[in-house]
């Protein structure tokens, strides 16, 4: 009965060494997902093609739909917003793309960009992040 | 007999062990093929969209695969996609769609690209092999280019 209960007692020991290597082992390995690269490309893609093909200037103007446009054409995982400022910091033109809210906590990747309209200076930032439970 | 069933126990806890090691290890290994097939992707359409290629003329060459071309780019500048590298490379797409991979890094997997309007409903180009409904996993990778002053999409799907 000794013998047994020492047994037990031993095999008890190892499985749980075993189980506790398991485990440690398991929360160290991460492996590197690229989705937050992509994510910053995409913002960048985004801010760069809106400068360059004018419809920040558009946006600036009044008329946003073009950068709506673009914004409804990123990808279904990802959410991003656009605020374009002027020189003393007042937002002029602000939209985030539809089915898509900022908020309190999110894992974001931003993005700036300058532009000159009609001899004033513009900032125009850009900010993306997963939509909930696409990551 | 108490070591018999001491044994017992031990051999049993280690075949419970055994198979939880095994089947988080195929975890692991399934995690870092994908992420590894991801960063590929994603490395290649940056060479595409953020790069002219190497040498950056590479669409004027006349036999432009043929161990001349050292990168594959399809851009003026950043995201301003010329026309010439487009038809260039669907021309190859026959006779050099391995030497393109391998330009691109991509040479372990199977890929398609294609360069689509804003709504994504126009095909301008469309280069390489796309994945059939059972090509096992795929990498998806939507990019924004600009093609004659207007936003498109540069889509990606990379695959094996």
């Amino acid at each position: 009965m000794k013998g047994f209960v020492i047994t037990l007692d031993a095999v008890i020991a190892i499985s749980f060494f075993l189980f506790a290597i398991i485990i440690i082992t398991s929360q160290l390995y991460q492996p590197r997902s690229p989705n937050d690269l992509y994510l910053k490309e995409l913002t960048l893609d985004t801010i760069t093609v809106l400068v360059k093909t004018g419809g920040i200037d558009q946006a600036i103007e009044g008329n946003i739909s073009s950068v709506q446009e673009v914004l409804q054409a990123t990808p279904d995982l990802a959410c991003m917003g656009i605020t374009i400022y002027n020189s003393t910091g007042d937002v002029v033109a602000s939209t985030v793309k539809s089915g898509c809210n900022y908020t309190v906590g999110l894992d974001m990747q931003a993005a700036a960009a300058s532009e000159r309209f009609n001899q004033e200076n513009f900032m125009v930032q850009s900010e993306s992040w997963f939509k909930a439970g696409s990551d | 007999m108490d070591f018999m069933m001491g044994l017992l126990a031990l051999s049993f806890i280690l075949m419970i062990y055994l198979l939880v090691w095994n089947s988080i290890v195929l975890r692991w290994d399934e995690a870092s093929a994908q992420n590894s097939m991801a960063s590929s992707a994603f490395l290649a359409s940056e060479s595409l969209l953020a790069t002219r290629g190497e040498p950056t003329g590479w669409e004027m060459l006349p036999a432009n695969m043929t161990g001349n071309v050292t990168a594959i780019g399809l851009v003026n500048g950043r995201n301003e996609l010329n026309p010439q590298k487009l038809s260039a490379l669907v021309a190859d797409n026959a006779t050099a769609y391995s030497t393109i991979k391998a330009r691109l890094g991509l040479q372990l997997y199977d890929f398609g690209l294609s360069v689509e309007d804003i709504t994504g409903d126009t095909v301008y180009y469309q280069f390489g092999k796309f994945p059939g409904p059972l090509s096992g996993n795929t990498v998806v990778i939507d990019r924004f280019g600009i093609l004659n002053g207007t936003p498109v999409i540069v889509h990606m799907e990379v695959y094996g």
